[in-house]
């Protein structure tokens, strides 16, 4: 078995707020794969964003990255200088945010953001292509990810382009640089239905063709079921369980995992009501001590509410953080 | 008859009552304001609080704070230093330095005072107007405020002056005819915003007036920038009113005024008659005053502002 | 764009009429304007003939709309034959004519034109100092927020904005004059480079302070935008993401409100230009406005004074509109997609 090409122990990354310490991240371990897309599943505020900006190391004051150990392509990345790292994002490591409307720069146009990475990273620091050579990358770039008539569109500002336009071209600007792992944050919440189907197709268009792995964060389970090979689930700044994708859908295990499955209505079904899990989720600060999701789960026992139960392996490649199976061999 | 009349004072008694619990859970929401408890902390609350306090209430007390006639004139006395009679000295004409500037911030604070009050009373509800009719309505008032704003409002103030007269009332009139344009713009965008307010939809649904609307709805929720707004008009009015009458253009005696007084003071700051204290305390007595209201100003607004809550 | 900016200008035209009724308005509104020209003189003996005399000299009689109309445009000209007398009737203010000043006997638009450079000179410097000085601050504060070197900075800002022209000029004279002798002492007449130093230094750090405020606050705005999130996700150079993305977003609201505090810097140039005898356009305006009761006030320079002021005023803020055009490219390049 080759070396992942990411691998995450121990994460932790807090918040130091006025009114408490967020732990908004608290022990997370996963491992990705090269040419492997991970699915990253939680409800919002579980900290899967948090974690996606730990690995880019973009986590600034009021937070930090207390603990952990963030290793790709077998060097941790926190260990690196603030330098090192820069040189990495964009290029090896590249992020696409969640709301396309804000996060592209409204003063520059389009070709200008999109040959930045190219321009800085290509031609200066590595030297792989000419800097005569960026404007024609720049429009094959627009090309690669579907935008209409390229050569008028680089000289357009963002607020020319439509939401999923925008989030097309902010796909360019990450992937301009041929990264190993591309890590997507919501990439289909903020757009149409129609749209989200053509970002699919073109991040799996990129593993199938470049090999890219993908870190693919969201809250929607269809997406998840439709792009991933394997997935993780998140539940109060910690992974509650990770999976093939086969397997999660076919025997979850975890109680939360389970409940969220349920909780996606089905056509078809017979039951009226739309089933919830009681309760809400809890505070970062003060979270529940033992498990934290006992105080909503249905089969909560004793031990649940006095120790956090660890990682335990319950099939290939299938960990729960659940008492229910401590009678599996413990990781 | 006595019976109806002890009838009347009963309902008064109640009435009184009644208002009195109304203030006392007014205040104590107020102190439980997010805002309020913004401000307990901040220190530029608390000194430029403390500040501006001060100053209010030497205005006010004023006869009781300054030991002499800030008028009465003593050419036996001229020039004196600083002294515990005299804590400011005196001028050329022997009057007590200290006591022209205690009445002069009574001056200074009138100015202020009857400001807020004209500015806010045409701008308001211009702005008012603008944002809750909006169109042509809200065009034409804002076309009128963006000239306005566009103003050198010192030079037309100081015209006005020259029309019209110096004194406190012509003061106030001309720094209010540029002035309440700053209102009425920052009315105008309070009332766009909460216009499309969903309680305010709901409050139409169930088919309220405009009026009640407006009163019960909007003004309240206007209410806090519009409080820093006019915390805010303190300072430049005694700016103003001050650079006006140093000009001789303002306010002129008997109405003690610090401008005036640093006007025929700037004499003495040298040769022959070195007397440098006589500009450099009325000033500095000036500059934390207008700092004071600046720096409560500030603490103010960022209370309000609902992005600095962490 | 030029949509925009077309728009702006024809709307100069109405403000323009506006502006010059309000500023010819002055003479009239004051009760008796030939008593004024009377008091501006320094005449004391004030019969009902003499009144009357100088009143048909200067066409006072005429109605209100013809006064106005001569006063812009010249015409209808002088009539001798009502005893109007040619020399002071007003020849237009479109053909470059502002009256004669009865006080110094001259034509206004002479002493004007002596005045104006002066102004101009003076504002013009104290701009460009506390730009860059407002701005530097500004920014440095922003990048090192809340620290010992952001509370100092805002702290002196506060203080700055809280001083009085006129007082800082006074204190100004004080140190640097009288006692470090640095500076010689102001005169009436002079605008030497050193005689320009102090009063646009004195101007300059007021708007600095505001102008850093500004900044700083417009700087925190932008960084906490996602786009600067983004601008670091590819890579870039911290230099980079802070000089390029966020002080240009930064500086589109700065630039507008800097214009916009343009006419509040006229009317400081005025207190300056009083306080060192600075020759220019605002001394010309006060000391022609009568100060302390003085009867004594010249109403042509006072109109013309006004009116160069007013219009100096929406230049500018034409100016700012155009410069926030420019530089926001939503109005630059329209709405599209």
């Amino acid at each position: 078995m080759s070396e992942p090409l990411l691998k995450v122990q121990g994460l932790k990354t807090y918040f130091f707020l006025e009114r408490g310490v967020v732990k908004a991240v608290d022990g997370v371990d996963f491992e990705i794969k090269k040419g492997e897309i991970l699915g990253l599943v939680g409800e919002t505020g579980c900290g899967k964003s948090v974690t996606a900006l730990s690995i880019m190391r973009l986590i600034s004051s009021p937070g930090k990255t207390v603990e952990g150990k963030v290793i790709f392509e077998g060097e941790d990345l926190l260990k690196k200088s603030g330098e090192a790292m820069r040189k990495i994002r964009g290029t090896k490591i590249s992020m696409i945010f969640q709301d396309p409307h804000t996060s592209l720069d409204p003063v520059f146009t389009i070709g200008y953001q999109i040959a930045e990475p190219i321009e800085l990273h290509q031609v200066e620091e590595q030297h792989l292509i000419s800097a005569k050579e960026v404007p024609k990358k720049v429009v094959e770039m627009l090309k690669l990810v579907g935008i209409p008539d390229p050569d008028h569109r680089v000289v357009e500002y963002p607020h020319q382009f439509s939401g999923g336009m925008k989030q097309r071209a902010m796909t360019a600007m990450m992937i301009s640089c041929n990264p190993s792992l591309l890590i997507a944050d919501e990439p289909t919440t903020a757009i149409d239905v129609t749209i989200q189907a053509q970002i699919l197709d073109l991040m799996r268009d990129l593993r199938r063709k470049l090999g890219t792995s993908i870190l693919l964060i969201t809250h929607n389970l269809g997406v998840i079921a439709e792009m991933c090979d394997r997935v993780a689930v998140m539940y109060a700044g910690n992974i509650v369980e990770q999976a093939d994708i086969t397997t999660l859908f076919g025997s979850p295990k975890h109680p939360y995992t389970r409940a969220l499955l349920e909780a996606v209505p089905k056509v078809g079904a017979k039951r009226r009501e739309l089933k919830t899990i009681p309760g809400m989720v809890p505070s970062l600060i003060t979270p529940p001590p033992g498990c934290k999701f006992h105080p909503r789960c249905p089969h909560a026992m004793d031990m649940c509410r006095e120790e956090f139960p660890q990682m335990i392996e319950v099939g290939k490649e299938h960990l729960v953080r659940c008492y229910l199976y401590s009678g599996a061999s413990k990781k | 008859m006595l019976d109806r009349i002890r009838g009347r004072l009963r309902t008064f008694e109640k009435e009184i009552v009644i208002t009195i619990v109304h203030i006392r859970g007014y205040l104590r929401r107020l102190q439980r304001s997010p805002a309020f408890r913004y401000l307990r902390r901040d220190i530029r609350a608390k000194v430029g609080g403390v500040i501006v306090l001060l100053v209010v209430f030497t205005a006010i007390f004023a006869g009781f704070i300054a030991r002499h006639d800030p008028t009465t004139q003593n050419l036996s006395n001229r020039f004196q230093g600083p002294s515990w009679e005299y804590p400011f000295g005196t001028d050329d004409a022997g009057r007590d330095i200290f006591s022209r500037v205690v009445y002069g911030a009574r001056t200074a604070l009138i100015i202020g005072t009857l400001l807020v009050v004209v500015q806010t009373s045409i701008g308001l509800p211009l702005g008012l107007l603008a944002g809750y009719r909006g169109g042509k309505v809200d065009n034409l008032i804002m076309r009128l405020v963006d000239a306005v704003l566009a103003m050198p409002g010192l030079i037309i103030a100081l015209a006005f002056v020259a029309v019209f007269g110096p004194g406190i009332y012509k003061v106030v009139l001309a720094l209010a005819i540029t002035g309440w344009a700053g209102c009425a713009r920052l009315m105008r965008g309070q009332t766009l915003a909460i216009k499309e307010e969903t309680y305010i939809e709901a409050a139409r649904a169930i088919g309220e007036k405009d009026r009640t609307i407006i009163f019960n709805y909007v003004l309240p929720n206007a209410i806090s920038p519009l409080i820093v707004m006019m915390t805010m008009t303190f300072p430049a009015a005694i700016l103003l009113s001050a650079s006006m009458s140093f000009l001789g253009l303002g306010v002129m005696p008997p109405t003690p005024d610090w401008g005036y007084d640093l006007n025929a003071y700037k004499k003495f700051m040298g040769d022959p008659m070195p007397a440098p204290l006589m500009t450099i305390l009325p000033g500095i007595v000036m500059v934390i005053t207008i700092f004071g209201f600046n720096f409560f100003g500030d603490a103010l607004r960022d209370a309000y502002d609902p992005r600095l809550r962490e | 764009m030029y949509g925009f900016i077309l728009k702006r200008l024809l709307l100069l035209i109405p403000i323009f009429f506006a502006v010059s009724i309000v500023v010819f308005l002055l003479l009239p509104l004051t009760g008796d304007p030939a008593r004024q020209v009377l008091s501006g003189q320094g005449r004391m003996d004030v019969t009902p003939e003499l009144l009357d005399n100088i009143s048909h000299q200067y066409g006072f009689h005429r109605p209100l709309y013809i006064q106005y109309l001569r006063w812009l445009t010249g015409y209808p000209p002088a009539d001798p034959g009502q005893g109007e007398n040619v020399l002071v009737i007003p020849r237009g203010l479109l053909m470059g004519d502002f009256g004669f000043s009865y006080t110094r006997s001259r034509p206004v638009a002479s002493l004007m034109l002596e005045a104006l450079p002066q102004t101009l000179l003076l504002t013009f410097t104290a701009f460009i100092l506390s730009l860059v000085i407002g701005l530097l601050l500004g920014i440095f504060s922003a990048l090192r927020r809340k620290t010992l070197v952001d509370y100092t900075f805002m702290g002196t800002a506060i203080f700055g904005v809280s001083i009085p022209f006129f007082w800082q000029g006074l204190m100004m004279i004080l140190i640097f004059v009288n006692w470090l002798k640095w500076f010689p002492i102001p005169t009436a007449g002079e605008h030497g480079l050193m005689y320009l130093i102090l009063p646009a230094f004195t101007l300059a750090t007021h708007s600095a302070a505001s102008l850093a405020r500004m900044t700083r606050s417009s700087m925190l705005d932008v960084l906490r935008q996602d786009y600067i999130r983004t601008a670091r996700a590819k890579g870039l150079r911290e230099r980079a993401v802070i000089y390029k993305h966020a002080l240009k977003n930064a500086f589109i609201p700065v630039s507008t409100l800097l214009f916009l505090r343009l006419p509040f810097l006229f009317g400081g140039t005025v207190i300056m230009e009083v306080v060192f005898s600075w020759p220019g356009m605002g001394r010309l305006l006060v000391s022609a406005m009568g100060a302390y009761g003085s009867p004594a006030k010249d109403w042509f320079i006072v109109q013309g004074g006004v009116l160069m002021f007013l219009v100096i005023a929406v230049l500018a803020n034409l100016l700012a509109d155009i410069t926030y055009a420019y530089l926001n490219p939503k109005i630059r390049y329209g709405e599209g997609g």
